[in-house]
């Protein structure tokens, strides 16, 4: 449907083209050669100069304004600096403000300025900014720590403004101020502080520029002119030039050739100083087109491009080219978007945007490459419809609604012939001759000065042309609307044509090319292309790979392929043969198509001018949108750059000096966030199991279009792909798991330009120790090792255990034995048998069988109750009875003793077998025995205490001190095994049966005090009541 | 003539002696009986007899007491005593003779005719009842021992002794002076004598003092580096025995 909306137009436009026929043209019936009518040359000179056509600059760009509304401290803007990080700073009258994209941060006095009022700004090599300030004081910010502080300056006091400031390229900073000269410091050292004056040769007091050259001399703007110090002599000399006056010297800049100086005066001009040989220098005034002077030039910027800004005291910012005004001459004022024409300060930034720093506030104008020529005709812009490079350089015929212009780039203009319509197509032959195709008309052959213009008779006034081409052997092939095309040889004007039966799919032809080969290619609408090598014609279609019939443009790139657009948005690249079809990012139908001088191809289309190029995936957009480039009409001229034919004017840029802002953000981390908490960073960082959530917040600076930048990252190790472009500053990653990672980080400007060098950031998250494998080793160790210790521990547990209890055993039946060894008392066995053998050696045999027999007794009672643990008390009592009668035998009736039994006592009752018997035989070896004087006597008694039998052994021999006493003397020491083997057994009783046995000894007197005797309690628990 | 007295507490013992030397022995008579220490002093002094037949125990004072208060002791002695551990591994120390009670007529016979041989031959055992009572004296563990020999008797200290070897029936006994003594006992007697004493058996040839243990070298039973620089073996039996003692030391 657009196809035939397209060609009805095309046909209707034909229709219209022939009822503004001119009456001047009338077609020779020469069906073969051309034959042209003269048309006097004075009537075409004289329409050239009746026409009132202003041909002039637009689009020199304007500027934004930034005020205090959009977060400036104070509107006065006095200085501009750009820092290392692509940070603007705005040094204002009321603080400093730093644009870094969409936001301005504020810094005060509070934030440790030392005054509000900024008049000067400097940075330093190490990134430092310095600010003079209006009052005398000095700031510095430094970008490594983030801080911005207050230097106060040793030995001086400064109470002037600061005007000027300079850091120099040893690091040296100098201080420009208005009534106390020049002061300098080296940072850091206070003893450096140096104020210069009279005696160092500086007469001048009030300083208003400073500023370094390229070889190192500082030069001084005073209000006695200009003052040079050179470092290394250390010494100023004023500059005396003949033709200045001596006057405020407000600016200064080196040459961008460096070879001279411009001089801004505050009240005589501009001046262009260049050095010739050695120090002799040469002086001229720069002035504008209008002759005049440029007076208060507050200050001078070299863009980097060839042109120089002033700043100006009340004519707004001017442009020039170069230093001696060469080329254009821009004004930029009010009427250009700035706030005020008082301009204080200018910057150029990275990107190629100027900043104004005026007296009401800032303006920022973007980046213009794109020149826009206008010709004008009462107020309105006259369409060009092609272009058409003429020699000598950057001279052009163009085709436009009202007829042929001549043009060269410096501006100057003039018409060309006397054809006053629209003008669609245009060559210029080998002769010098141009052929104009002029709808409605015909094809006209003009001379080059215009003079003469006649008609090709062979087309017809309705045909409809629709391009000129020239080829290699100088034959003009005119492509026409349903005509076919038709080649002329311009020396014998034979016209030939071709069509459908040569080889063409169609009539019409909408586009022709003609390679470097000086093969000739036809593009037609519906009749895919094609190509006549000089023999014959062929066509590509489908079968050679062309998807669309309706061809556009056609192009030849640098290898000499051909590039085709089609109506649908297509493009195809000629190769082998074929046309291959090229994705280059758009999708509009072009209107012209041509290859630059670096292979990019650029495309006009849509509403804009496109770039493709092989190592650009994205296609940019040029800054020329909303103007309609008519068909084919661009060219690139020998210096590379593209003019371009449009509805509203001749379009001109270099793609050289590329649209695009070529220059990627400035990326900058802010600050890491550990668990929400900011963390110093450092590369290769470590961090903790649980310091896993990691945040990043980020900035790139772009301030062509702040609001356009874009950022992307991935956390390598983590992400496998870049995050999708986004506007967003901050990244948050939860819950990291251990492991190493790099956080890499880019950023695009507004042109899609991304940092080709991603910003890698590494850090490490530890493996919690439980997870490590030394911790599981250590920890199976552990378990292994706490097991074998366990065993072993439990192995041995029992058989201590075993032990113990075999030891106990082993105890008690010692303790037994001992028992009943104690019992069978050595002394008493042996004396006993002693007397026994009296009674046989003096042969008193009754006597020695009655001892005989008792003593026999009490060894049977011995041994038979020895093997028992508990005998009833009746036994024990028939035991002691005899133990005492044979001792009372033994000792010949020495002691007398009485037994005596509680009558309540159950005499049945179990006790611990032979517990008593070594109290008495105590009671008589150690009381009794060594008794003299009187007659010594036991008395046992037992007795039933509650659940106890209480058993009293109660003596009156010599008492336990002098028993003692005695024993002491004895030689050797005699054990008493008998008492501390019963001891012994109690002990092990009461351990084994928890049964409370125990003893008491009570030491008795007589009514004198004397010692009369021991007694001995011992309490024994009954077994029945245990039960 | 042997000129005996008996000192005994108790009467039963006096008059079982006297009889018993009056029927078995001959060349002896007993001039003399007391039954307390305060009376054998009396008695020894007034009598001045050949030979003293002495309890060890008795009531207010035992026999090594007399012997103390005594102060010429031109006399043998012979111990009697029903039944006192420390006292005879002190006499058995002192080389000295003792009679156990009931008294056997054989041991008396022979006990008497040593005593008798002493008296002929002049010489005397007294030294060994000083050894004795300086034994005594330090505390219960006599430390001196007496070693009757072909020379007479020598006095070592217990930690003078290195090791004992036995020697058919006798034993000779090595020094830390390099000195050899030929004692005419078995090992035996010296193994009972001495096991209190740091003194382990660790061969059925071998009485080592384990004080003068330099070191012990592994092996089936192991050997043992003496202080002299002598190596005596260990037999497999005795030897979890000795290391254990080696141990507690």
């Amino acid at each position: 449907m657009l196809r035939r909306l397209f060609l009805f137009l095309n046909g209707l436009f034909t229709l219209t083209s022939k009822a503004h026929r001119s009456p001047f043209v009338s077609k020779l019936p020469r069906p073969t050669f051309l034959s042209f009518r003269s048309l006097s040359f004075f009537i075409a000179l004289s329409f050239s100069f009746s026409l009132s056509f202003s041909f002039c600059f637009a689009q020199q760009g304007s500027f934004t304004h930034f005020g205090v509304e959009d977060g400036l401290p104070q509107s006065t803007v006095r200085s501009l600096l750009q820092d290392t990080l692509g940070r603007l700073w705005i040094a204002t009258d009321g603080g400093v403000a730093r644009y870094e994209g969409p936001r301005f941060t504020v810094f005060h006095k509070k934030d440790g300025l030392a005054e509000d009022k900024v008049t000067a700004m400097a940075k330093d090599t190490q990134g430092r900014i310095w600010f003079g300030h209006w009052g005398g004081g000095v700031s510095c910010y430094d970008s490594k720590t983030d801080t911005l502080f207050t230097v106060t300056l040793a030995q001086v006091k400064v109470n002037k403004p600061i005007s000027a400031i300079l850091a120099d390229k040893v690091g040296k900073i100098w201080i420009g101020t208005e009534g106390l000269g020049l002061i300098s410091f080296t940072p850091g050292d206070t003893l450096s502080t140096k104020v210069y004056g009279r005696q160092d040769g500086l007469l001048a007091k009030k300083i208003y520029c400073l500023m370094q050259d390229s070889k190192g001399v500082i030069w001084l703007g005073t209000e006695l002119g200009v003052v040079r110090f050179l470092p290394m002599e250390s010494r100023f000399a004023k500059m005396a030039f003949a033709e200045i006056m001596d006057d405020d010297v407000t600016a200064i800049l080196e040459a961008p050739d460096k070879h001279g100086f411009l001089i801004g005066m505050r009240h005589y001009g501009l001046w262009d100083i260049k050095s010739e040989l050695g120090d002799v220098w040469k002086c001229k005034e720069v002035k504008s087109k209008a002759s005049a002077s440029f007076h208060a030039v507050n200050t001078l910027v070299n863009d980097g491009a060839g042109h120089i800004l002033l700043g100006t005291e009340s004519e707004g910012l001017i442009s020039l080219k170069g230093c001696n005004n060469s080329g254009e001459e821009l004004h930029y004022t009010i009427a250009n978007g700035l706030a005020s024409n008082q301009v204080l300060s200018v910057l150029y930034d990275r990107e190629g945007n100027v900043w104004a720093g005026t007296f009401l506030g800032l303006g920022k104008r973007s980046r213009a490459d794109v020149q826009r020529f206008e010709l004008r005709e009462e107020g309105t812009p006259t369409p060009v419809y092609c272009v058409l490079q003429t020699i000598p350089q950057k001279a052009f015929v163009l085709g436009t609604e009202r007829g042929l212009y001549q043009f060269d780039a410096r501006g100057e203009q003039r018409l060309l012939g006397t054809i006053r319509s629209r003008v669609n197509a245009l060559v210029r032959d080998r002769t010098g001759m141009l052929w104009a195709s002029v709808p409605g008309r015909g094809v006209a052959r003009i001379s080059e000065e215009g003079s003469s213009v006649t008609w090709l008779e062979r087309i017809a006034a309705s045909t409809q042309v629709n391009c000129i081409g020239l080829d290699t052997a100088g034959n003009v092939w005119i492509g026409t609307l349903r005509e076919g095309v038709f080649r002329v040889d311009p020396k014998t004007m034979r016209v030939s044509d071709f069509g459908i039966s040569d080889g063409f799919q169609s009539n019409s032809v909408h586009t022709l090319l003609c390679d470097r080969a000086g093969t000739m290619w036809f593009g037609t609408p519906g009749g895919f292309i094609t190509r006549f090598d000089g023999q014959k014609f062929k066509t590509f279609s489908e079968k050679e790979g062309l998807t669309d019939n309706f061809i556009l443009c056609l192009a030849q790139d640098q290898q000499g392929a051909i590039w085709c657009g089609t109506y649908d948005g297509r493009y195809f690249k000629q190769s082998h043969g074929r046309f291959e079809s090229v994705a280059i990012g758009i999708d509009y139908a072009p209107s012209a198509m041509v290859f630059d001088a670096q292979n990019k191809l650029w495309v006009a289309g849509g509403n804009g001018l496109f770039c493709y190029s092989n190592d650009t995936l994205n296609p940019s957009k040029s800054g020329l949108t909303g103007i309609e480039i008519n068909a084919n009409a661009c060219l690139v001229d020998e210096a590379g750059d593209l003019w371009l034919g449009s509805m509203s004017g001749l379009l001109n840029f270099s793609p050289s000096q590329s649209l695009r802002n070529q220059q990627a953000p400035i990326l900058h981390i802010d600050r890491m966030l550990v668990s929400f908490r900011p963390r110093l960073m450092e590369q290769d960082m470590q961090l903790k199991y649980d310091e896993n959530f990691v945040s990043f917040e980020y900035t790139a600076i772009s301030l062509t279009e702040p609001s356009k930048v874009r950022y992307q990252y991935q956390l390598q190790g983590l992400d496998k792909e870049w995050s999708p472009p986004s506007q967003t500053s901050s990244i948050s990653y939860p819950n990291l798991q251990p492991g190493d990672y790099t956080f890499l980080l880019k950023a695009c400007n507004n042109d899609g330009v991304w940092n080709k060098e991603p910003l890698a950031f590494r850090f490490h998250v530890a493996a919690p120790f439980w997870k490590t494998w030394w911790f599981w080793l250590i920890l199976l160790l552990t378990l292994l090792f706490t097991l074998i210790a366990y065993i072993q521990w439990r192995v041995q547990s029992v058989e201590r255990k075993e032990q113990q209890k075999t030891e106990l055993n082993k105890k008690i039946a010692n303790i037994e034995l001992k028992a009943l060894r104690a019992q069978m008392n050595p002394h008493f066995i042996f004396n006993t048998l002693n007397s026994i053998q009296h009674f046989v050696v003096h042969n008193d045999p009754d006597s020695a069988q009655k001892y005989l027999a008792k003593f026999g007794q009490l060894i049977r009672t011995i041994l038979s109750n020895s093997s028992l643990a508990y005998i009833t008390i009746a036994e024990e009592l028939a035991y002691l009875e005899l133990y005492l009668e044979l001792e009372s035998l033994r000792f010949e009736n020495k002691f007398e003793y009485t037994i005596n039994c509680d009558a309540e006592l159950d005499t049945s009752e179990e006790i611990p077998s032979m517990l008593i018997q070594p109290y008495l035989e105590n009671a008589i070896v150690h009381g009794l025995m060594h008794l003299s004087g009187k007659k010594g006597a036991i008395h046992l008694r037992l007795e039933k205490m509650d659940t106890t039998l209480k058993c009293t052994v109660e003596d009156n021999g010599v008492g336990r001190q002098r028993a003692t006493a005695l024993k002491a003397a004895m030689r050797p020491k005699h054990k008493s095994m008998g008492m501390a083997i019963t001891s012994e057994r109690l002990e092990i009783l009461n351990n084994m049966n928890n049964s409370g046995l125990r003893q008491t000894v009570t030491d008795l007197t007589d009514e004198k005090g004397q010692a009369s005797g021991t007694r001995v309690e011992l309490f024994i628990p009954l077994s029945s009541e245990e039960e | 003539m042997i000129r005996a007295v008996i000192v005994d507490d108790e009467l039963k013992g006096r008059e079982t002696l006297r009889t018993l030397i009056m029927r078995h022995c001959k060349g002896i008579e007993v001039v003399g009986m007391a039954d307390s220490v305060a009376s054998g002093v009396t008695l020894i002094r007034n009598a001045a007899p050949d030979l003293v037949f002495l309890d060890i125990e008795m009531p207010g004072g035992n026999g090594f007491d007399l012997l103390d208060k005594v102060k010429d002791k031109n006399f043998e002695i012979i111990f009697t005593t029903a039944y006192s551990q420390y006292a005879i591994k002190a006499i058995r120390f002192s080389a000295l003779d003792y009679l156990l009670k009931p008294v056997n007529p054989q041991e008396l016979q022979d006990a008497v005719l040593k005593v008798a041989q002493l008296l002929s031959a002049s010489t005397s055992n007294r030294r060994n009842v000083d050894a004795l009572l300086s034994n005594l004296q330090e505390n219960n563990e006599p430390k001196k021992l007496a070693l009757p020999n072909t020379e007479g008797v020598a006095f070592v200290n217990l930690d003078e002794i290195i090791r004992c070897m036995a020697d058919a029936n006798y034993t000779g006994i090595y020094l830390t002076s390099g000195k050899k003594i030929l004692v005419a006992r078995t090992l035996k007697d010296y193994e009972e004598l001495l096991s209190e004493d740091d003194f382990c058996r660790v061969h059925h040839a071998h009485l080592i003092n384990l004080r003068h243990v330099r070191e012990y070298i592994k092996g089936e039973g192991g050997t043992v580096l003496m202080s002299d620089g002598t190596r005596v073996e260990v037999s497999r039996r005795k030897k979890n025995e000795f290391l254990e003692r080696l141990k507690a030391i």
